[in-house]
């Protein structure tokens, strides 16, 4: 009796579970027949890196040169997941980023990655590779130049997970927005620094296709009224369990529009609002006595409407594990909502007044407090 | 049809096990002798040594009054593993054991011991080199195939070395 009489069901069973990538290459030096069902699972996924003077294909433990390309092109069929780098414009480079890119299963690609230093043409090259991937799960996009137009491939209903973002630049319109997402019903969207056609693009997405949405998270989008948006999410999304938004165009939103959203979305976890203007107490106070579920609540602007001041109830914080209020105005009357966290265990809670030179004054207030606190004056 | 109250199990050397077919209600391969024609007498396991077949025997009487639901393939990815107490006998036993009972629950078709005895084998074989995971598992039936398969392999591995 010897590990090679195990059928090959168990076998791939086993392989499943290691799926670390390190021990499935060297269970694929074991023998024949195990190099013949893990090179599947090894070239699941692969990565390709793309400095200035160096790609690297990365199939997880090994990086392959790709003067052997010829040799291990016909592995490519097995990928399903592909992870690309780039961060150089060597042409000779980007032509073998090509080569590969065209010898992938596009048809069978479940999730793709790409992270982009170069220019315009590129990405906008990069992205057209997978204009015929039909399956996909995922697509996450990073970009760092400046773009002037993005057009994405047409997604089909299999898109469960959307991400776009431009990190810290200028805003990107997306050519097709509504066309490639016209069949998509997704479970987690990302946008960052994306400028949209129509304000609303992303309301109507959400509301005729948002009813399996877990996670939104929104950062710098313009075109996109806050109002509306917290709106299309309350109506449309049940199962939201994370939302966070930062400073969207006229992100001032109104009371009973972001109240709303704590009625309605009850399975809400996860809270987060930067930048975003006309929060306050009467929010607090909906959070603190409706949203049970949630564990973190994070909220922070120039000028928060928070005072804190008769907030007694916070019954619904009891799975609460980290608040953070940044930017209160009217620090010094946060002490009832002080005491009423300080009772609560496993809760760590940070409140920041707002740095505004008017309110400077209550940062010494801050900090007496704490010290006294810490030293055990204040009850 | 109806169940019989006992099914008598025949291991490779004639041993016989007879156990409530209670026990063995997680087993395909038993589920299927039932519904197939013929006669019921007993059922004979080979390439099962009565020892692994005592051992297949004892887990699944300690399962048998088990209320979760049967599974259906083990590796189903929406039912995550959870290591129960109760199997520990299966955790510290010899590697040659181990692979036995691997083969045997495969036979069985238990979905749940086979994807037990696979975690198990999954654990052991983890951060080994090809040469100890060789050696782990009877170094002496290699055949030449694989012995040849491993020269080749072994320059795949130098090519695999990082590119300049």
């Amino acid at each position: 009796m010897c590990i090679y009489t195990l059928s090959n069901e168990v076998l791939l069973l086993i392989f499943d579970i290691l799926y670390d990538q390190k021990s499935l290459a060297d269970c694929s030096r074991v023998c024949r027949s195990w190099y013949t069902l893990t090179t599947p699972l090894i070239w699941n996924q692969i990565e390709i890196e793309m400095v200035e003077t160096m790609m690297t294909i990365t199939v997880d433990c090994n990086a392959i040169k790709f003067s052997k390309f010829h040799e291990w092109k016909s592995l490519l069929e097995f990928t399903r997941d592909v992870d690309i780098k780039i961060y150089g414009d060597d042409p000779q480079e980007i032509s073998n980023v090509d080569s590969i890119l065209k010898c992938l299963p596009m048809d069978e690609l479940k999730h793709v990655r790409i992270l982009s230093e170069i220019p315009y043409l590129s990405i906008y090259r990069t992205i057209e590779f997978f204009f015929g991937a039909n399956n996909l799960i995922s697509f996450n996009l990073f970009y760092l130049m400046e773009s002037p137009r993005i057009t994405l491939p047409t997604f089909s209903r299999s898109l469960q997970y959307l991400r776009i973002r431009h990190i810290y630049s200028t805003y990107t319109p997306i050519d097709n927005f509504k066309s490639a997402l016209a069949n998509v019903v997704p479970r987690a969207i990302d946008f960052g620094y994306i400028r949209f056609d129509n304000s609303s693009d992303l309301c109507s997405l959400i509301n005729d296709r948002g009813q399996h949405l877990q996670s939104i998270h929104l950062t710098q989008c313009r075109n996109c009224p806050i109002d509306d948006l917290i709106d299309a999410i309350s109506n449309s999304c049940p199962k939201l369990s994370s939302i966070s938004i930062t400073a969207l165009d006229s992100s001032r939103t109104n009371r009973r529009t972001i109240c709303q959203l704590i009625d309605k979305c009850t399975r809400l976890t996860k809270i987060s609002f930067y930048d975003i203007g006309g929060i306050d107490d009467y929010f607090l106070r909906s959070c603190a006595s409706k949203a049970y579920n949630l564990q973190e609540l994070r909220i922070s602007s120039d000028n928060l409407a928070i005072t804190g001041d008769d907030v007694n109830d916070i019954s619904a914080f009891i799975n609460l594990q980290c608040l953070e209020l940044e930017g209160v105005r009217q620090w010094s009357k946060t002490t009832t909502l002080l005491e009423r966290l300080s009772e609560q265990q496993n809760l760590q809670y940070h409140i920041y007044p707002s740095i505004n030179p008017n309110t400077i004054s209550c940062w010494t207030d801050m900090y007496s407090m704490q010290l006294s606190k810490y030293l055990g004056l204040i009850n | 049809m109806s169940d019989p109250a006992n099914i008598t199990l025949v291991t490779m050397d004639g041993t016989t096990f007879t156990v409530p077919s209670a026990y063995l209600h997680r087993s395909k391969l038993v589920q299927d002798w039932l519904r197939s024609e013929g006669d019921k007498q007993a059922m004979e396991v080979k390439h099962v040594t009565p020892f692994v077949l005592q051992g297949v025997l004892n887990f699944c009487e300690i399962h048998a009054e088990d209320t979760s639901e049967p599974l259906a393939d083990p590796a189903d990815p929406t039912k995550p593993f959870e290591a129960d107490p109760r199997d520990d006998a299966f955790r510290g036993m010899p590697d040659d054991q181990l692979l036995q009972f691997t083969m045997a629950a495969d036979i069985l078709q238990i979905p749940e011991l086979v994807r037990l005895t696979a975690q198990e084998m999954a654990s052991r074989i983890d951060g080994k080199s090809p040469d100890q995971i060789r050696a782990m598992f009877n170094p002496d039936d290699l055949a030449e195939e694989d012995v040849d398969s491993d020269n080749e392999m072994g320059e795949v591995g130098e090519e695999g070395a990082i590119s300049k």
